[in-house]
């Protein structure tokens, strides 16, 4: 598979300078553009980011991973990019599995592509606890209910979202905790933008700890599921048929 | 010493609290604490209890038409009233979120470094 000039590897990043530098080596190496959205770390991550060669903007106050990506977004807008990958920090992506999210994009066309730990036929490669296995498959029923599509893997991180889609969410995006995962899928299917999945395993996290707690998994769940029953999610412009 | 009636009693207590609310807001605000746009909100509720209490003979009648005791009329008055600002604040608030927000995406995406140049991407 080709490299796509017109794609940017977007990593939000907090803390993370113990795994930034591996990250970013590994999509250089592949040949992809990519920036860093530091999203006001207290670490070095900004310059060991800077020194691994991507390119790096910087909040200047922690504001969320929501917030770091609509930034991202827009850099990607402004600098003519056509589709954005998100890729996490911490080494648990797999890098080499870019190009097949890309890939499926641009062949079948698709605005929002997901890269999926539970489409795989040999199951998932990582451990996820009970808590959040039960609120991953609320959430998974709720975008069936509601957009009449199934996403199995609702809060993934790693996924490739194209232009107009990519326009949209630079102009309108949540910046609450989880509303970059499954409320961007949730708004994006049932404005007419086309969502589907890719299996893509996942690795354990290189350092650090995940910002998904029990307590903020149950706090996302009470307040996703106000905001979809009293539809409060966020608003996007509908999808203009082709 | 004069009786008063409890209306009248009601009255003075809303006049007074309407007087302090004023003159603490004006305090408040030579202080720079809070803004002329938010101190002049609060120094018209002053005085619009001030004037209200002038009316206080009034909240018998309508505490008979809505069923409850005049002190419970001003009470339902007073929180309604406190409920209005608190929900005017929290659109404000959520509006200075949103543009603190975009404020720093905004500067964030001004200030790319580019690793080649170490300047401006």
């Amino acid at each position: 598979m080709t490299v796509s000039p017109d794609t940017l590897i977007v990593i939000p990043a907090y803390n993370e300078a113990l795994s930034v530098e591996r990250v970013i080596s590994s999509v250089k190496s592949e040949g992809w553009d990519c920036l860093v959205v530091d999203d006001g770390s207290k670490d070095d991550t900004r310059d060991v980011a800077l020194r691994a060669g991507s390119i790096v903007v910087s909040h200047s106050t922690n504001l969320g991973v929501g917030a770091a990506l609509r930034t991202g977004y827009k850099f990607a807008v402004e600098h003519g990019y056509q589709r954005v990958v998100q890729c996490d920090a911490d080494g648990q992506h797999r890098t080499t599995l870019i190009a097949e999210l890309v890939q499926h994009a641009r062949v079948e066309n698709v605005d929002l592509v997901i890269g999926s730990r539970f489409r795989q036929s040999n199951a998932q490669s990582m451990i996820i606890p009970g808590h959040r296995r039960l609120v991953m498959r609320w959430l998974s029923w709720t975008i069936r209910k509601k957009a009449k599509i199934t996403v199995l893997d609702t809060t993934s991180g790693f996924k490739c979202v194209s232009e107009p889609l990519l326009s949209e969410f630079a102009h309108s995006f949540p910046a609450n905790f989880l509303g970059d995962t499954f409320e961007a899928c949730l708004v994006a299917a049932a404005s007419g933008y086309s969502v589907s999945e890719v299996p893509t395993p996942m690795d354990d996290r290189q350092h650090g700890q995940s910002s998904a707690s029990p307590i903020k998994s149950i706090q996302y769940i009470a307040r996703s599921f106000a905001a979809v029953m009293l539809g409060l999610t966020f608003k996007i412009s509908p999808r203009e048929k082709a | 010493m004069i009786a008063l009636s409890t209306t009248a009693k009601q009255a003075l207590v809303m006049a007074g609290a309407g007087v302090a609310l004023v003159a603490l807001v004006v305090l408040i605000a030579r202080k720079q604490l809070i803004t002329v746009r938010y101190a002049l909100g609060w120094i018209s509720i002053g005085l619009l209890v001030i004037i209200g209490s002038l009316f206080a003979g009034l909240v018998p009648g309508l505490g008979e038409v809505a069923g409850m005791s005049p002190t419970a009329v001003l009470l339902v008055g007073a929180v309604v009233v406190l409920v209005g600002i608190a929900i005017q604040l929290s659109i404000s608030v959520s509006g200075l979120q949103r543009q603190l927000r975009d404020a720093i995406e905004r500067e964030a995406l001004n200030n790319a470094v580019h690793p080649k140049n170490g300047g401006e991407a």
